[in-house]
C-alpha cells in the first residue's frame, strides 16, 4: 500500500477552514493518533523490535510516519498541491503540532501517575519516550517537538518532490522495513545459503538490519523503482503485461524453494499458507466465480479432516488403516458428497439468506462431531489422535517442508482444475448467475445445477484441504473446526482480488503467513492487521490481484 | 441451405445451423387466456396472442398496460395466475424459465441487462449455454472436443457481434460499452443460442432516429438471415410502423385491439388509449368490448 494512498483518505475528510488552523488540526489528529499507539502499549511493545541494528526501533519509524504524515497532509494546498513555503512551514507546524502532543503526554504521565487506569502508561513508555534524554529533563521534553517539525517538513518535502522519486523513496523505504521486519526468515535464508559476503559483513545484527545494509537496500530499492519507471515507460502495453506475467512466475519460483532455503518455523507457516489456499481456491469456486456466500464452508474441511482421520489412525476409533493416498481420494469423495447434500436445501435461498443458512450449516457439523452421540465414533472434545503421516515411495513425509509440497502439489491442481472450468462453459454459467441471475436462467442457465455444482466443487476442495490438514497435525479436534476458519478463507478472497487465482495465493500469504511470522507482536498485529483491512477496502477494494478482466480494463483506461 | 442465403453475411453457415423456416402462417406462439395478478393488483386479464412463425409482431400500448408483464409471463421470469402459453404447439406455462429458454424463447429487457463485469465476448459466449455439450471432465482434462467446441464458440461468438454490427467491442467490459452497443450486445447475446422467437423490450428506448433505422434493418435482417420470429415491445411509433407486419395494442391490462399497421393507425380508439379519452360517450359507444375489459383489469 503507497504512502500517498493512506494519506489520501485525510484529504477527504478535509474541511475547508483557515490554512493555519487545518494544519494544526492535521498535526493534533496525528499528535492523537501517536498517543493512542503508545497508551494502548504498542510503543513499548515494538520498541523492542529493531528495524535496524541499535538505530531505529518499529516503534520509532511508527512514530516518524506519523509526523510524516502529518507534514505531508499539511504541505499540500486545498487542490492536494504542494506549493512553495507552505511546504516548510506547513509541515513544520504540523510536525511540531504532533511532537507537542507527545511531549504533553510525556509531561503528564510524568507528574500524576496514570497508571491505575491506563496499564501501558509505564515507565518504560516514559524511558522509551526520552529517547536516552534524562527522564523529566527539558531536553526530553523539547526534542520531541523539534523532531516533529524535523519529520514534517521531511513530509512536505516528501509531498513537493516529483512523484517518482517520492515513489522510489517509498520503495527504498518498503524495502528496509521489509527486511527488518522479516529478519528471521531472511536470516535463515541467508545462513543456508554459501556465503557471498564473506565472514566479516553480516547484513543482519541480532534485532535488525545493520545500518550499512539497510543503506544499500534503501538505495537499491529507490534505484530499482527508477530504473523500473524508466523501463515501464519505453516499453508497449502488451510488453508490460508481460512483465506481470514474470512477476507471477517469480512469486511461484519463489513458494517453491522457499522452504528448502528456510527453516522449520518458516516452512511450518508456509505450509498453513498453502492449505488455506487450498481451502480458498475451493471458496474461489463458489463465492469468487459463482457468488455463493459461505459461511459454513469449514464443515467440509472438517469432513474431509475426519475421514482421513478414521481411516490413517493407528488409534483406538480407527475404522480401517490404510495408506494416506487412499483416504484422500475417499476424503474428497466425501465432502463433495457433504456439499451437494446441504447444497439441496440452502441453494435456493439467495444472497445474504444463503449467508445465513450456511453459517447454520458449519455450526450444525462441528456441534454434531462435538455430540456425545457421535463420541464414541469420532472422539468427541478428545478427537482422534496417532494419525499416520502420508508415505511416498516408501518415506514418511514428516518434516514441515515435505508436507508443505504436499499441500503445494495439491493447491497446483485445484488451481489448474478452477483454471480450466473458469474458462469453460460451466465458469462462464457461473459468472454470469454471479452477475445477474434471472437473466442467467433466461439464457438457459439451470440456476439450482450450476450453484450445486460449484457448491460440489468447491467443497471437494476443502475436502482435500482438510485430508492434508489431519495428515500434517497427526491429529483432529472439533475446536480446529471453528467458523473463524470460514471466516479467514472468505477473508483471503476478499483481499486477494475475487476469482483470482493469483488473488488466492497473495491473499493467503498475506492474511495466514504474515500474522504468523510476525507472532512476537501478539495481540497488536490484529489490531494493526484491522487497521490495514479497513484502509485497504478503500483503497483497492477490487483486491490485491484482480481477476483478470478488470486489470485488463483498468489498463486500458 | 446456404445457397439461399447471402454469401457475405453468412461465410460458413457457423450462423445457423438448422433451415430457415418457410414462412408459415401458423401461430409459432400462442398465448390463451393470459392472466397475471400481484397480490389483488390484476396486471393483465384475458390476454390472447397468437405470434404467427417468421413475422415481427409489435405490442403497443400505454405505460403501465401490461406488456412487459405479458412478456414475463411468457418468458416464465413470473409465473402467470391463469392461461395457457404454447410454443410450436407445446405447452412452455408452467416451466422453469432455463427450459422454456431451452424451448427457443430468447428475450431482451427493457432496461439492458447485460453481464457488465464481463466482456462482450464473454456475454456472448454465456448465451450460447445451452449449445455447448462439452462435459465437466472433458472441461478439466482439455479434451479435442472441449477445445473445438471452445474455439467454434468463439467464432460464432465473433460472428454474432458482427451480425449486430458491433465486432470492434468484443475485448470491451459491457459496462464501459456505450448505450446503443450494450442494446445491439444484448439482442447477440439472445440470438447466439438460436432460438425460434426473439422478444426485445423497447429495443428502441433512448435511440435517435438514425439509430432507430440501424434497428429497423436488424431486426429485418434478425428475420430474413436467421429466421428468427420476432415480438417487440416498443414506444416508437416510426420503428413500430417500418418493421412489424401485425400490431397488438394493449391497455389497462387487456389487449385493445390488434391488426396491421395500416388499421392499427386508423384506429380511433388507440390514438384515444394513447392520447386519454376524448369523451367518455365517444368512446364508450365507439368500443364497449375493450371498455368493459379495462375496466375489469382495473377492478
Amino acid at each position: 500500500m503507497s504512502f500517498n494512498a493512506v494519506t489520501s483518505s485525510f484529504k477527504v475528510t478535509r474541511r475547508r477552514r483557515a490554512p493555519l488552523a487545518e494544519t494544526l488540526q492535521v498535526g493534533a489528529l496525528a499528535g492523537f493518533a501517536a498517543i493512542g499507539f503508545a497508551l494502548i502499549g504498542a510503543y513499548v511493545a515494538m520498541d523492542k523490535r529493531h528495524v535496524v541494528e541499535d538505530t531505529l526501533t518499529l516503534s520509532q519509524i511508527a512514530f516518524a510516519l506519523m509526523a510524516i504524515a502529518a507534514g505531508y497532509v499539511a504541505g499540500r494546498d486545498r487542490q492536494g498541491r504542494p506549493s512553495g513555503t507552505r511546504v516548510v512551514v506547513h509541515g513544520a507546524v504540523a510536525g511540531l503540532m504532533a511532537g507537542l502532543c507527545v511531549s504533553a503526554l510525556l509531561l503528564l504521565m510524568g507528574s500524576i501517575s496514570l497508571r491505575a487506569t491506563l496499564v501501558a502508561a509505564s515507565p518504560m513508555l516514559i524511558k522509551a519516550l526520552s529517547l536516552g534524554a534524562p527522564i523529566g529533563s527539558l531536553q526530553a521534553l523539547v526534542q520531541l517537538p523539534a523532531l516533529g517539525a524535523l519529520l514534517g517538513v521531511i513530509g512536505g518535502l516528501f509531498a513537493a518532490m516529483p512523484s517518482r522519486y517520492r515513489r522510489a523513496l517509498t520503495y527504498g523505504f518498503a524495502a528496509v522495513l521489509i527486511a527488518g521486519l522479516f529478519r528471521d526468515v531472511f536470516v535463515s535464508v541467508l545462513e543456508n545459503l554459501p556465503d557471498l559476503n564473506g565472514p566479516d559483513w553480516e547484513v543482519f545484527g541480532p534485532g535488525g538490519l545493520n545500518r550499512g545494509a539497510a543503506l544499500v537496500l534503501l538505495v537499491a530499492g529507490g534505484l530499482f523503482c527508477l530504473l523500473r519507471d524508466r523501463w515501464n515507460a519505453r516499453i508497449d502495453p502488451a510488453r508490460r503485461a508481460r512483465s506481470s506475467k514474470a512477476g507471477l512466475v517469480l512469486l511461484l519460483v519463489g513458494v517453491l524453494v522457499l522452504p528448502l532455503v528456510t527453516n522449520d518455523f518458516v516452512a511450518q507457516v508456509a505450509m498453513l499458507v498453502a492449505l488455506y489456499m487450498l481451502m480458498g481456491m475451493g471458496l474461489n469456486i463458489e463465492l469468487g466465480l459463482a457468488g455463493l456466500v459461505d459461511l459454513g464452508f469449514v464443515a467440509f474441511f472438517a469432513v474431509g479432516a475426519y475421514t482421513v482421520a478414521l481411516m490413517c489412525s493407528s488409534g483406538p476409533l480407527a475404522v480401517a488403516d490404510v495408506s494416506f493416498w487412499v483416504a484422500l481420494p475417499v476424503a474428497v469423495v466425501l465432502a463433495a458428497g457433504a456439499g451437494m447434500l446441504f447444497g439441496l436445501p440452502v441453494l435456493r435461498v439467495r444472497g445474504d439468506y444463503l449467508a445465513m443458512a450456511t453459517l447454520g450449516l458449519g455450526e450444525i457439523i462441528r456441534v454434531l462431531v462435538l455430540s456425545d452421540a457421535l463420541a464414541p465414533y469420532l472422539g468427541g472434545s478428545q478427537g482422534i489422535i496417532e494419525i499416520d503421516h502420508p508415505r511416498i515411495f516408501g518415506i514418511s513425509l514428516q518434516s514441515p517442508a515435505a508436507l508443505y509440497y504436499l499441500a503445494l502439489a495439491l493447491a497446483g491442481v485445484v488451481a489448474f482444475i478452477s483454471w480450466r472450468l473458469q474458462h469453460a462453459r460451466i465458469g462462464r454459467a457461473w459468472l454470469a448467475m454471479r452477475e445477474d441471475e434471472d437473466v442467467a436462467q433466461a439464457l438457459g442457465i439451470d440456476p439450482v445445477a450450476s450453484k450445486l455444482l460449484a457448491y460440489t466443487i468447491g467443497a471437494a476442495f476443502a475436502g482435500a484441504a482438510g485430508a492434508v490438514f489431519a495428515a500434517l497435525v497427526g491429529s483432529v479436534y472439533p475446536h480446529s473446526f471453528q467458523l473463524l476458519v470460514s471466516i479467514n478463507v472468505l477473508a483471503i478472497l476478499v483481499i486477494g482480488g475475487l476469482g483470482s487465482l493469483p488473488g488466492v495465493l497473495v491473499g493467503a500469504i498475506v492474511l495466514i503467513g504474515l500474522p504468523e511470522l510476525l507472532r512476537e507482536f501478539g495481540e497488536f498485529r490484529y489490531l494493526f492487521y484491522g487497521i490495514a483491512l479497513v484502509a485497504m477496502m478503500h483503497v483497492r477494494a477490487e483486491g490485491l490481484w484482480p481477476a483478470t478482466t478488470q486489470t485488463k480494463e483498468n489498463a486500458r483506461a | 441451405m446456404p445457397d439461399v442465403l447471402p454469401p457475405n453475411r453468412l461465410p460458413d453457415g457457423l450462423l445457423l445451423d438448422r433451415p430457415l423456416p418457410i414462412p408459415s402462417r401458423a401461430p409459432l406462439l400462442d398465448v390463451r387466456g393470459l392472466k397475471k395478478a400481484f397480490g389483488g393488483m390484476i396486471a393483465i386479464q384475458n390476454v390472447d396472442l397468437s405470434i404467427a412463425e417468421g413475422s415481427v409482431h409489435a405490442i403497443i400500448g400505454p405505460n403501465g398496460a401490461g406488456k412487459t408483464t405479458a412478456f414475463n409471463c411468457i418468458t416464465a421470469f413470473v409465473p402467470p395466475t391463469a392461461g395457457r402459453i404454447f410454443l410450436g404447439g407445446e405447452r412452455i406455462d408452467g416451466l422453469p424459465a432455463h427450459v422454456v429458454a431451452r424451448h427457443g424463447v430468447a428475450r431482451t429487457y427493457q432496461n439492458v441487462r447485460l453481464f457488465p463485469n464481463m466482456t462482450a465476448l464473454e456475454n456472448v459466449l454465456v448465451g450460447q449455454h445451452r449449445r455447448l455439450h462439452a462435459t465437466f471432465w472433458e472441461a478439466i482434462l482439455g479434451s479435442g472436443r472441449f477445445r473445438r467446441e471452445e474455439a467454434e464458440a468463439r467464432a460464432r461468438a465473433m460472428e454474432y457481434l458482427a451480425f449486430v454490427g458491433i465486432p470492434q467491442r468484443a475485448g470491451d467490459l459491457a459496462r464501459h460499452m456505450p448505450y446503443g452497443d450494450q442494446r445491439r450486445l444484448e439482442i447477440a447475446r439472445a440470438l447466439v443460442a438460436g432460438p425460434r422467437i426473439l422478444m426485445l423490450d423497447e429495443p428502441a428506448a433512448g435511440m435517435n432516429p438514425a439509430e432507430g433505422r440501424a434497428l429497423v434493418e436488424l431486426i429485418e435482417r434478425i428475420r430474413a438471415d436467421l429466421g428468427v420470429t420476432v415480438v417487440l415491445i416498443e414506444h416508437h411509433m416510426r420503428v413500430v410502423m417500418a418493421v412489424a407486419e401485425r400490431i397488438t395494442v394493449f391497455n389497462r391490462g387487456a389487449i385493445l385491439t390488434e391488426g396491421t399497421p395500416g388499421e392499427i393507425q386508423a384506429d380511433e380508439r388507440v390514438i384515444e388509449a394513447y392520447l386519454g379519452r376524448r369523451s367518455g360517450q365517444v368512446a364508450a359507444a365507439a368500443s364497449p368490448e375493450p371498455q368493459r375489459q379495462m375496466e375489469a383489469g382495473i377492478a
